[in-house]
């Protein structure tokens, strides 16, 4: 009893709340058991492999179950369900239910996956990024299920997809994810035609060379008084555009087993130099400083007469309408002989906790097949990357879309990845490490010892 | 003697419990139940603080001497997360010292504009309604609505801000995509949002507060404009400016969102502030435990600087009541 006569005092009151306080953080820092991949019943097949949607067998049970799928949100969400009757008319026993996820930035995204995979209730198929995202290491905690079996079991076709994009979603031999999204890299060049018309200069042509875009970039570039009124060139300033780069010289900025960097490598320094010169010393490209906000943008802006870019761009005439006309070119062959490109991969994975493999496999082949990859490319416009999808007319139809399908068919080797899966780390340090020579604050050759050392800082780094 | 008379007053209470009037025993009941009231209205604030702010902070604390990525079980590690803060992380001290110059420079500059601000909106002259409006405006402005603007404002090769100084002959820089240059960038959109917000208000409101007797017994004792606001204004705002340079201090060592929105920490870490390293490793890199102790580094700093300014205030803020 207090000093006043209260039996209720404050302190009695913060003790009962500290009480109730504690006990519910216990209960909420009770720990999760990682998932211990489950594994799909093996048996295999002799018939030929089969591209089409998996079916039922007809023998398996009546009870109907759900098959939640999470996909990340394009521009019309409805869009990726259109499909969704036709797939549960034809299969009865199955419930498909979407979950849209946010995609205003890729963190967004990631993040609210890795949240959805710590309460255990991730989707049964889920979208990934191979290159972007957490992906590898998610696969390496065991959140996501082998496929290898299930597609033997249903005789599954993998030859149906371009070849370079299963590599990107493997482990360790093991394949994690179909392919879902692709495109072939930073390896293409948009140009305004109306530009090249003025200034009298050819277009670009399939054979052309590094020093073709800058002798092209000195006279397409327009200067008055002490601005520049369209540049030339843009290069892409960020670390998978440089890769493009690089690899058509035969190198990439990390070693094959991801734990070396081979920035400092003469073909490495070389091809960065080529970027540097284009800003600094032949003045067709705009430095840091000059860029606002992303040289795609300045492009469609009509501020650079070439851009470096990539498939995303496909949808540039839309915004740009009457004021100029646009094309694509692939960028040159590089010091090995060839165009360097690194295909980038998006993909559906089944969530390794699924209480439905069987059924969630064959969901996810619809997800897969040709008729859903066309109703998505026409839609919301992500390219499923199967051979006969991006050699459907209504996609060859399509301008530019031609350049990215031969691109594709070169099979770009996949994204660069360190042992230790810290894709976007490395990424963010080559972004802001090679800043100091687009910004002038270091030349190329002084810089690189200095951007080795921090890119060998993340590859050191533990999984 | 308090000790005393609240033992003789539950001596007293206790007293009438048992033995006193049936009068006395419903009054000791009722003080009783008013205080069970009390606790019951102020309730769902308290449960909601203790839920959403405490159990959080005293969650992170724990999980800043782990290792935790969210996906799987966190593990102790001990003060591992601090010391490699401290001794191996590149962007460690370099983002401090970066947070530090934006907050050294954005605070005494946006708290003088915002007092200059008050003291015109105070003259009460035509016009004032208008220009409290405009000056409000910029606050009410969505941060993602601000950066863009700024964004296009700061465009270098056709922004207005580098076309106007053309014209009068500067050569603008690349502000946001220079390294020099992108900090003061982010400080004069902090000037631009800060100036007309809730600072200028608390200002004004203290201005307010201020006996117009003492302006007129000044002003007959002959002194002039800047003595009266040295002598008088002053001292007399001096417990509202401490308490708008706290917020403003506060506020200041968590910029974060211009720079995430506009330069992502660019060009070559110019405005990689402390948050957005921070922010980084917790959603970029998924190292819950690290940024939780990133966390508690901002949090002790913030509350250094805090008592810094409090024990620094005895020597020059002056309440009335003495």
């Amino acid at each position: 009893m207090a000093a006043n006569g209260n039996y209720f005092t404050r302190r009695s009151f913060v003790q009962v709340s500290g009480a109730i306080l504690g006990g519910a953080i216990l209960t909420a820092c009770s720990q999760a058991t990682p998932p211990a991949p489950t594994s799909a019943p093996a048996s295999a097949s002799n018939a030929a492999p089969t591209s089409a949607p998996v079916q039922s067998s007809g023998s398996s049970s009546k009870q109907q179950v759900t098959i939640r799928v999470n996909y990340r949100v394009g521009d019309d969400p409805k869009a990726y369900e259109k499909l969704f009757p036709d797939f549960e008319k034809a299969n009865p026993d199955i419930a498909l239910k979407g979950e849209p996820i946010s995609f205003g930035d890729y963190s967004e995204y990631f993040a609210k996956m890795a949240s959805l995979m710590a309460a255990g209730t991730l989707g049964d198929i889920v979208w990934v990024s191979a290159g972007s995202g957490p992906y590898l290491s998610e696969v390496f905690k065991g959140f996501f299920m082998p496929l290898d079996d299930l597609v033997k079991q249903a005789n599954y076709d993998l030859g149906q997809f371009y070849a370079s994009t299963l590599p990107a979603l493997s482990l360790e031999g093991k394949l994690y994810a179909l392919p879902s999204d692709t495109h072939p890299g930073v390896q293409l060049v948009f140009y305004n035609k109306n530009a090249f018309d003025d200034a009298k200069v050819d277009y670009p042509k399939p054979d052309w060379t590094f020093d073709d875009i800058v002798a092209m970039g000195k006279k397409l570039t327009k200067s008055s008084s002490d601005r520049v009124d369209m540049f030339g060139f843009g290069a892409d300033l960020l670390s998978y555009a440089f890769e493009c780069i690089f690899r058509g010289n035969g190198t990439s900025f990390i070693s094959t087993d991801g734990k070396t960097t081979w920035v400092d490598h003469p073909e490495a320094v070389s091809s960065l130099q080529w970027v540097d010169d284009l800003m600094h010393v032949h003045k067709i490209a705009p430095t840091r400083q000059q860029i606002a906000k992303t040289t795609d943008d300045m492009f469609v802006a009509g501020q650079i007469a070439m851009v470096q870019s990539g498939a995303w761009m496909l949808t540039s005439p839309a915004k740009i309408g009457n004021r100029f006309q646009m094309d694509a070119a692939r960028m040159p062959k590089g010091s090995a002989g060839k165009i360097g490109g690194m295909v980038h991969i998006g993909g559906e994975s089944m969530y390794s906790k699924t209480k439905y493999p069987q059924q969630a496999f064959r969901a996810l082949t619809f997800l897969e097949s040709k008729e859903f990859a066309l109703n998505r490319a026409a839609t919301e416009g992500g390219f499923v990357p199967r051979k006969d999808v991006f050699s459907d007319p209504s996609l060859l139809n399509r301008p530019m879309f031609a350049m990215v399908k031969q691109a594709l068919d070169d099979n770009p080797p996949p994204y660069f990845t360190p042992y230790n899966f810290r894709t976007s780390e490395l990424q963010s340090v080559v972004d802001q490490g090679t800043d100091v020579f687009w910004t002038g604050q270091s030349s190329v050759k002084e810089g690189i010892p200095k951007l080795k050392q921090d890119i060998q800082t993340v590859l050191d780094k533990p999984r | 003697m308090g000790d005393e008379q609240g033992a003789r007053s539950a001596t007293a209470a206790a007293t009438r419990l048992e033995k006193g009037s049936w009068w006395d025993r419903l009054l000791v009941r009722r003080s009783r139940r008013r205080a069970v009231k009390g606790y019951l209205w102020i309730s769902p604030w308290l449960i909601g603080f203790l839920a959403f702010t405490i159990g959080p902070m005293l969650s992170s604390l724990y999980l800043s001497l782990t290792k935790y990525d969210i996906i799987t079980a966190p593990t102790f590690i001990g003060l591992s997360n601090y010391v490699y803060a401290a001794t191996r992380d590149a962007q460690f001290f370099p983002s401090l010292l970066r947070t530090f110059y934006y907050a050294g420079v954005s605070v005494p500059v946006g708290v003088v504009a915002s007092l200059g601000a008050a003291m015109l909106l105070n003259q009460r002259k035509r016009g004032t309604a208008t220009y409290r409006t405009l000056f409000f405006l910029p606050s009410l402005t969505p941060v993602v609505a601000g950066a863009l603007l700024w964004q296009w404002i700061y465009d270098p090769q056709f922004g207005p801000l580098n076309y106007l100084l053309d014209k009068i002959g500067i050569h603008g820089p690349g502000w946001l995509g220079s390294p020099s240059w992108a900090i003061p960038a982010f400080i004069i959109i902090a000037f631009w949002a800060g100036i007309g917000g809730n600072r200028m208000v608390i200002f004004l409101a203290g201005l307010q507060g201020v006996s117009q007797e003492l302006y007129e017994a000044a002003e007959v004792d002959g002194a002039g404009a800047w003595t009266r606001f040295r002598h008088i204004t002053l001292p007399l705002i001096s417990p509202t400016m401490f308490f708008n340079m706290i917020l403003a201090v506060i506020g200041a060592l968590r910029v974060f969102e211009v720079a995430f929105l506009t330069t992502s920490g660019g060009p070559n870490y110019a405005t990689w502030f402390f948050m957005l390293h921070l922010y980084n490793a917790a959603f970029r890199d998924f190292d819950m435990g690290y940024a939780s102790a990133l966390a508690w580094v901002l949090f002790i700093i913030t509350v250094g600087f805090t008592f810094i300014q409090v024990r620094w205030s005895s020597s020059w803020v002056y309440y009335e009541e003495g």
